[in-house]
């Protein structure tokens, strides 16, 4: 197990009182394998991943829980036990790779800088080195580019510079927050092929954000439904997709379309308002917008469990 | 929901919220203390001339230098005429002055900044042009150059910081001007087709109010510090009618034995000020604009 | 690159020769005889007709005014009256003072501002935020004068550790000892602004998605503040500091009369206070040239700075 997550709340302060931006969260990583964030923006996805990493934008805080990574707890490090674990062990790309990459710096010397800092590469060995990952995520005539500035660049290749970036000093798990969302569609699959690629390579872990169900199902080993705060549904690719357990999951499933599909089901919109994180009901965040709610739903603990460990439902019905 | 939170992360919780409602009570906090020390100042300006103890101009050559008394508050000054009557006086007039040089511009500045930005254009160039000369020429240059052309007195201020001051205001208004003609609601108002002065006016002007208004505050400590130090220079209001800049300078040649006659009137003067900028910080804060002291 | 510093250049040509306009029309726009006013009421006709042909006031205005343009390009702006010499040499002799004045100011400025912004922009809304918050607020609303005649008091008459006024040049360290009170004075006067607008730059800077990204990185606090950030934001700083080169000579204009330094800003009161009117012309435009060569230069350093910017220009 390379990543544990057990209970983790992050909250941040909202007009009327505290928003869980994160509830009570669990997850779980093996080394290898990519476990998929799926769920709608807001949902916590990015929150998580944040809190991980011990970068939750201010205001907010992590309440509770416990993070473990490689065995260590990553809540109690201090700002060097953090320094060596971010970039060295924990590689992170974020969403917009048009503000992630410093604009009055050259893209190679960003490069470069993880090298001399996390390696302690010299650096003009790094320069050669920083080439040699360009090369390695794709970027033609990598020497020439190494002088380019960030805006002189398209998203898709800005997108490789970031992953360069976090691959540089070859971390265990790497993750990527919705690392195609602001790109080209003929870009996207391009930059998760990368990805994939990179991950066997360097034989990382990976948590993929992404609200896209194709994306996950296409890419990820595993996958964790989130809806409001708390992770909904944890199951293999094939277990969520082929046997949904919760609402919330098969009303998603039921409202995306299917190319491939040949029976003509026809879309299903999710009813209702995506969930205001101040005021939730209690018990079951979705049981506004499900259709099979019931009184009981307001004592749902959203605890996950299931018939078995591989496939776990927050939804005890 | 149910939440399983540890006594420690309560903790942690009510301290967020504890910060984040602090910061909201700081910005009203602010504007209230603000509100306070400028109306206590101003109403005793306002009632300088029942509520002074001597006269502005009261020569006692019996008193001079007296040392700051129950007699003498702020002490007397080289012709025993009491400081603190003169510092009433001087507030006095400092106020009414500055809040002339202040909003009068303000308001041409707007209209020409708005019509420019909205236009575009020759006007736009024409406008911003004479902005780009306005603010070449230092504030304080420009007025002893008037000063230097009409000769000393509030005059010259009246006219050099009118001839400057709207630049400042135009240039804020031509910004938010670009932006907010792109903006639905105007689009919608031209859709609907109302005159171009209506959309202008009514529409238009009223949004570019508020960083206007933000500015105005510390425009307000800055045109009072501009009229005290043209005074100072002697360019400005003449003795012996009593201006804080005027008074400091009279004890300037006495700074050593006679302390008080320059310190304690611009204490009252950077209350003055800082009651002045919490003002504009509250403000700045509850109209979710930032609170710059330059433009 | 090159033709954005073209375009910059030529983009301030008219508001130079608005300012030359500016500066002509101040003997123009005094009511009654310029001459009288300057000799006074005791000055014979005779003498009077010689100033107004010296100053050229009996020619028609336009050939003035022609006469003026030419002379300004040369930096001939005729003699002084007040001090029997050519404008041109007493203000440079001056501005050499000032520019020195100037630049010890700023140092102070951003030597003070500098830290003080960055703690506060990382402990925003903490205390030390507020506490600059406060102590910018008690700055700004200081009258520059008052604050130098304060620092005179304590640390010149009282503590004895600098001179009250005057200024010696005789060599380079005793001209800044002579400074550094002037030099406190209009740096404290410039440091709220500074730090105020460095402040939330930094702190528009600090949100921006590369800061979070470059500590994913595993980088340290301060390489994170240090090589990334606080460049980024001092761009933005630049700017305001340029903009209100004005506001900071007008600073300077006080202070130095404050504490009697042979500047420009002295030379400039006593000038209208003889009405020298050629000596008024010609630090009209020497301040207005000042001010628009130090924006030109601001943005040009911005755009090398910045290579947005450089790009977006060029195009």
């Amino acid at each position: 197990m390379i990543l544990a997550i057990h209970n983790l709340c992050t909250a941040f302060p909202g007009p009327n009182g505290l928003i869980l931006a994160a509830n009570q969260v669990n997850l779980q990583l093996r080394s290898g394998v990519t476990l998929g964030l799926l769920g709608e923006s807001g949902s916590g996805k990015s929150i998580t991943c944040r809190s991980i990493v011990g970068l939750v934008p201010k205001p907010g805080e992590i309440l509770n829980g416990e993070i473990e990574f490689e065995g260590r707890s990553l809540r109690r490090l201090d700002s060097q036990g953090w320094r060596k674990v971010r970039g060295s062990k924990i590689g992170m790309i974020f969403q917009d790779p048009m503000s992630a990459l410093n604009p009055t710096h050259k893209i190679g010397n960003q490069i470069a800088e993880v090298l001399t800092t996390k390696l302690g590469i010299p650096r003009r060995k790094a320069v050669t080195e920083a080439i040699a990952l360009l090369t390695k995520v794709g970027i033609a005539s990598p020497s020439r580019h190494f002088h380019s500035y960030p805006h002189e660049l398209s998203g898709g290749m800005r997108q490789r510079v970031l992953i360069a970036c976090a691959i540089a000093a070859k971390p265990r798990l790497l993750i990527a927050d919705e690392p195609t969302t602001a790109l080209d569609v003929t870009v996207q699959a391009q930059i998760l092929r990368l990805l994939i690629d990179l991950k066997v390579e360097i034989d990382m872990a990976m948590i993929l954000i992404s609200h896209d169900f194709g994306v996950v199902a296409q890419y990820c080993d595993e996958v964790a439904v989130m809806y409001a705060g708390c992770v909904v549904e944890y199951g293999s690719v094939v277990d969520i997709f082929e046997n949904p357990l919760h609402p919330y999951t098969k009303a998603l499933l039921r409202s995306i379309p299917k190319l491939t599909g040949h029976e003509d089901r026809g879309l299903l919109p999710i009813k209702g308002q995506p969930p205001d994180l101040g005021q939730l009901p209690t018990g079951c965040p979705f049981a506004p917008r499900c259709d099979r709610a019931g009184s009981a739903c307001s004592n749902v603990d959203m605890s996950l469990s299931g018939a078995n460990d591989a496939h776990l439902s927050a939804c005890p019905f | 929901m149910k939440y399983l939170l540890s006594h420690n992360s309560r903790s942690v919780g009510d301290r967020l919220i504890r910060r984040a409602s602090a910061d909201r009570r700081w910005s009203r906090f602010s504007l209230y203390l603000g509100l306070t020390i400028v109306g206590f100042i101003s109403l005793a300006a306002i009632l300088a001339p029942w509520i002074a103890p001597y006269g502005e101009r009261e020569i006692d050559l019996l008193s001079t230098f007296q040392p700051p008394s129950f007699k003498h508050i702020l002490g007397t000054d080289d012709m025993g005429r009491d400081v603190f009557s003169r510092v009433l006086y001087g507030v006095r007039l400092d106020l009414q002055v500055v809040l002339v040089i202040t909003y009068a511009p303000l308001l041409i500045g707007m209209f020409l900044g708005a019509i420019a930005g909205y236009f575009g254009g020759w006007i736009d160039t024409v406008i911003n042009r004479a902005i780009d000369t306005v603010m070449a020429i230092p504030f304080l240059v420009l007025v002893i150059v008037v000063v230097a052309i009409i000769g000393p007195g509030l005059e010259g201020v009246f006219i050099g910081v009118m001839g400057v001051g709207w630049a400042l205001y135009a240039r804020l208004a031509r910004a938010d001007m670009l932006v907010i003609r792109e903006e639905q609601y105007i689009l919608a108002a031209k859709g609907l087709g109302y005159s171009t002065w209506r959309i202008l006016f009514k529409h238009a002007v009223p949004n570019l109010l508020r960083s206007s208004l933000v500015f105005s505050v510390a425009d307000i400590v800055l045109n009072m510090v501009l009229l005290a130090g043209v005074s100072y220079l002697g360019l400005g209001v003449q003795p012996p009618t009593a201006e804080l800049g005027v008074i400091i300078a009279d004890g300037q040649p006495f700074l050593l034995y006679a302390w008080w006659i320059t310190t304690l009137p611009g204490l009252v003067f950077v209350f003055l000020g800082i009651g002045f900028s919490l003002i504009g910080d509250g403000l700045a804060d509850m109209l979710g604009e930032e609170f710059k002291l330059t433009v | 690159m090159f033709s954005y510093i073209v375009r910059r250049i030529i983009q301030s040509i008219p508001v130079l020769l608005l300012v030359t306009l500016g500066a002509f029309a101040v003997i123009i726009l005094v009511p009654g005889d310029p001459a009288q006013h300057m000799l006074g009421y005791n000055a014979t006709p005779e003498s009077l007709r010689i100033l107004r042909e010296q100053l050229g006031l009996d020619r028609p205005i336009s050939q003035q005014f022609w006469e003026f343009f030419q002379g300004a390009v040369v930096g001939d702006f005729g003699e002084s009256i007040l001090k029997k010499e050519a404008v041109s040499i007493v203000v440079g002799e001056r501005a050499i003072v000032s520019i020195l004045l100037l630049g010890y100011s700023v140092f102070i400025a951003l030597f003070v501002s500098l830290p003080i912004a960055t703690v506060s922009a990382l402990r925003r809304n903490r205390w030390p935020d507020h506490l600059l918050r406060f102590a910018s607020m008690i700055t700004f609303a200081m009258p520059s004068f008052w604050l130098g005649l304060l620092l005179a008091l304590w640390f010149g008459l009282h503590l004895g550790w600098f001179p009250v006024g005057g200024y010696s040049d005789s060599n380079i360290s005793s001209a800044l000892y002579t400074l550094t009170l002037p030099a406190i004075t209009i740096g404290l006067y410039l440091a709220p602004l500074l730090a105020r607008s460095l402040r939330s730059s930094l702190i528009e800077e600090l949100d921006r998605d590369y800061v979070d990204a470059a500590r994913g990185r595993g980088f340290t606090e301060t390489r994170v503040i240090g090589g990334h950030v606080l460049r980024n934001s001092l761009i933005a700083t630049v700017t305001v500091l340029s903009l209100n080169v004005g506001y900071l000579l007008s600073g300077t204009v006080i202070v130095e009369n404050v504490f009697a330094i042979p500047g420009l800003g002295t030379l400039i009161v006593d000038a209208v206070m003889q009405r020298d009117y050629p000596l008024i012309q010609a630090l009209t435009l020497f301040f207005g040239v000042a001010v628009i060569i130090t924006n030109l230069l601001a943005d040009l350093s911005y755009a090398v700075l910045d290579p947005r910017i450089r790009l977006e220009r060029k195009r």
